[in-house]
């Protein structure tokens, strides 16, 4: 009984309530600083992707996340690429993002806070959000193509 | 009452009257093979926001899951209030501080651990100045042999933390400065006396770090009370043009134990604290072959380097240099032979890391070539030499001369991954690693062999040679397709197979690879909506090491079964 109660609640849950995200939700930067949700919606949409150094379908991506940055920029659109590489390996972030001078900005989540926030489950997860903080689509994993889709998705929500 | 039902009382009048946010996740995974590796793990992620407020509940039903105990009912939770200038946190905590030295508090699933800590985190921010205080509790669950019902799947060993910390931070332009103070209490069994230990312990820490335009550099370090134990951290970064330059430096010294002793955390409980889980300096890898072979960092007794050089090149590709190197402090010898009377003692102190075998060194050198060809192709090409000496079971200098034996693993390793866009939706995606490893044990008697030293393989022969194959079609953002097949050119004599019980796909390719020695699976995934992932997979798994985010555990044999998996976010 407890069971299907909660299945009915879980299937009834995005018919009643909206899946807003936090606005004043903080990310953690590289140096340590945090910066809010907030202040990137209040330019735009925002894709929120999630990756690590040890996934390799995720630097396939990242190439094509760096082009849609540049490409959208102007029309209001952040890229926030957090990192959940742990503290273990957590150095090779910096180098690795320094190296290949992305256009968007990069954070850390060592202890996947931020990620089981946000429900990421499969590495990468990339969550786009409108500039009003709700979800408006969100993707498991990286094949190549994906981000055809992805593309659609952000000039839909740019359109809105 | 319980603790979930409360949680739905205190949550439904919100959901009726609040703007409350919820969303959450959903994540299953079924296994059932032959060799009765069978699992069937369900868990819920729900997560809430209501202005301030935030909550977390995960629920789980695995019985049995693929590792670790099973369980059934409210698995964590947190409350958490966040106004402007501070923040109180109650449940299941998931912090960092001191780079790791201090805590680092992770939940990983794929090996079992779960560093977390439940209790109440209570932060202020005065500006340039923040502050925060820890109060908690800890359970670690490890599977280890030195406790009574070892299990690889199923933790034996448990032990009780009760802990109490603070931090203060500073913010002074580019710097950082962090100090942190943590007491410990413990409750230990030594299963061999049946008896509690209740131990205490204070650890005292500092980080640091600065930010310049092309340099930047952090350092931890981490005094223990007890045992004068310290860990000493360095990681610096200097940015060239297309060149990026890391240079990461270690020092863990908090239990200096003896090779028979090394990793006895029941025995010898004045170590590393579980939630300490450091950086390791080395490289963490993606490929299968060399998570195999990585490295078993010693958080107690260890001394090392990690060199990178990254520089990027055309077509947004990168090619990478890195070399890691670690050893213990000591060489430990023996003062006799005999079994009863030997006592293992220090006779040599190194304060930085050496490729002496008789210091357990461990070193890699690894290179990677990776980038676009013409916007359809990626590749990742790359190549590794590693050497571990792993354990030590004798260092004698006696009159008649110098006798030793101990356990060794070279390797090199060649991972390739290509995928190709044929289409802007259809891909063919190829993985290929081949490796090549001599492991076993080099024994030294001078009364015997004419004195020289033998060499016992690990394997049927004294090399082996591993090739891994995975071929794959994918439709993007529909599914993907992919055969798996991993091969192994002799047996290894220490891995126990209890026999192959082969499925149709090694059946089918048996004229090309030997069906013994080879283990090959087929792999679907399918993307049913955008955010709902179904993966089914078919055929078996081979048994060994294996790593997530540089800890490893050994894993059974996979053999001839299905895998079901559905990820789902709501």
């Amino acid at each position: 009984m407890k069971a299907l109660v909660l299945l009915g609640f879980l299937i009834l849950n995005p018919l009643l309530f909206s899946q807003k995200i936090q606005s004043s939700l903080k990310f953690n930067r590289i140096d340590g600083r945090k910066i809010s949700l907030d202040k990137y919606l209040s330019q735009g949409p925002v894709l929120i992707n999630f990756w690590a150094t040890w996934c390799g379908p995720c630097k396939k991506e990242m190439i094509h996340l760096d082009r849609l940055s540049k490409k959208y920029k102007n029309n209001g659109l952040n890229i926030l690429s957090i990192s959940i590489d742990t503290q273990r390996s957590l150095s090779e972030v910096k180098r690795y993002v320094r190296s290949k001078r992305y256009n968007f900005d990069v954070f850390i989540d060592p202890n996947q806070q931020i990620f089981k926030k946000l429900n990421g489950n499969i590495m990468p997860t990339n969550i786009l959000i409108d500039r009003n903080g709700v979800i408006f689509w969100m993707h498991y994993g990286y094949i190549p193509g994906d981000e055809v889709t992805m593309e659609s998705k952000i000039l839909e929500v740019l359109n809105q | 009452m319980k603790p979930y039902i409360i949680f739905f009382l205190i949550q439904l009048p919100c959901m009726i009257y609040a703007q409350l946010n919820l969303s959450g996740s959903y994540v299953s995974s079924f296994g059932k093979s032959v060799n009765n590796f069978n699992f069937f793990e369900n868990r819920i992620n729900i997560n809430s926001d209501w202005n301030d407020w935030t909550s977390w509940l995960e629920l789980e039903h695995s019985n049995p899951p693929e590792l670790g105990k099973k369980i059934i009912g409210l698995r964590k939770f947190r409350f958490e209030y966040q106004a402007n200038k501070y923040g109180v946190k109650i449940g299941d905590l998931y912090e960092f501080w001191g780079n790791g030295l201090i805590f680092n508090m992770l939940d990983d699933q794929s090996i079992d651990m779960d560093t977390g800590i439940r209790g109440g985190l209570f932060s202020y921010n005065f500006g340039f100045l923040s502050a925060e205080y820890l109060i908690g509790a800890h359970q670690s669950f490890r599977s280890t042999t030195k406790a009574p019902d070892f299990d690889e799947r199923i933790p034996n060993y448990k032990t009780d933390y009760k802990l109490q910390a603070g931090k203060i931070s500073f913010d002074i332009s580019r710097n950082r400065f962090e100090f942190f103070a943590l007491n410990v209490k413990d409750q230990h069994l030594i299963p061999t006396k049946n008896q509690y230990l209740r131990l205490k312990d204070r650890l005292f820490g500092l980080s640091f770090s600065h930010i310049f335009e092309n340099f930047e550099a952090d350092y931890h370090y981490v005094q223990k009370s007890h045992n004068d134990g310290k860990a000493f951290n360095l990681n610096t970064f200097l940015f060239l043009e297309d060149y990026a330059i890391s240079i990461s430096f270690k020092d863990y010294r908090f239990n200096e134990l003896s090779p028979f002793d090394r990793f006895d955390f029941v025995n010898h409980p004045h170590g590393v604290y579980y939630f300490q889980q450091m950086p390791t300096v080395y490289k963490i890898h993606s490929s299968l072959y060399l998570g195999r072979v990585a490295h078993q960092i010693d958080y107690n007794d260890e001394v090392g380097f990690n060199i990178g050089i990254e520089k990027s090149h055309a077509q947004n590709g990168t090619i990478l240099l890195n070399y890691a190197q670690s050893s213990r402090h000591n060489e430990w010898a023996l003062n006799s032979s005999s079994g009863f009377n030997s006592v293992w003692s220090i006779r040599k102190k190194s304060i930085l890391s050496s490729s002496d075998w008789r210091f357990n060194p461990f070193s890699e050198v690894y290179l990677e070539v990776n980038g676009y060809y013409d916007s359809r192709l990626f590749y990742q090409i790359s190549l590794a030499k590693t050497r571990d000496i792993t354990d030590i079971f004798t260092n004698i200098y006696s009159t008649q001369g110098h006798s030793f034996s101990y356990n060794m693993l070279e390797s090199i390793t060649f991972p390739v991954l290509i995928s190709y866009q044929l289409t802007p939706q259809n891909s063919f995606n190829f993985q290929f690693e081949y490796q090549k490893i001599k492991k076993g044990m080099i024994i030294k008697n001078p009364e015997a062999n004419l004195g020289k030293e033998v060499f016992g393989s690990a394997f049927a022969e004294d090399i082996q040679g591993n090739t891994f194959l995975s071929i794959g079609y994918s439709r993007s953002p529909y599914w993907s397709i992919s055969i798996d097949i991993d091969n192994a050119s002799t047996e290894d004599i220490l891995v126990v197979e209890n026999g192959r019980n082969n499925n149709f796909v090694e059946n089918f390719l048996n004229p090309f690879f030997d069906k013994s020695m080879t283990w090959a699976s087929i792999n679907y995934s399918m993307n049913l909506f955008s955010s709902t992932l179904i993966s089914l997979s078919y055929g078996s798994q081979r048994a060994g090491i294996f790593c997530s985010n540089g800890v490893c555990r050994n894993m059974q044999a996979f053999e001839k079964g299905i895998k079901l998996g559905v990820t789902t976010a709501f």
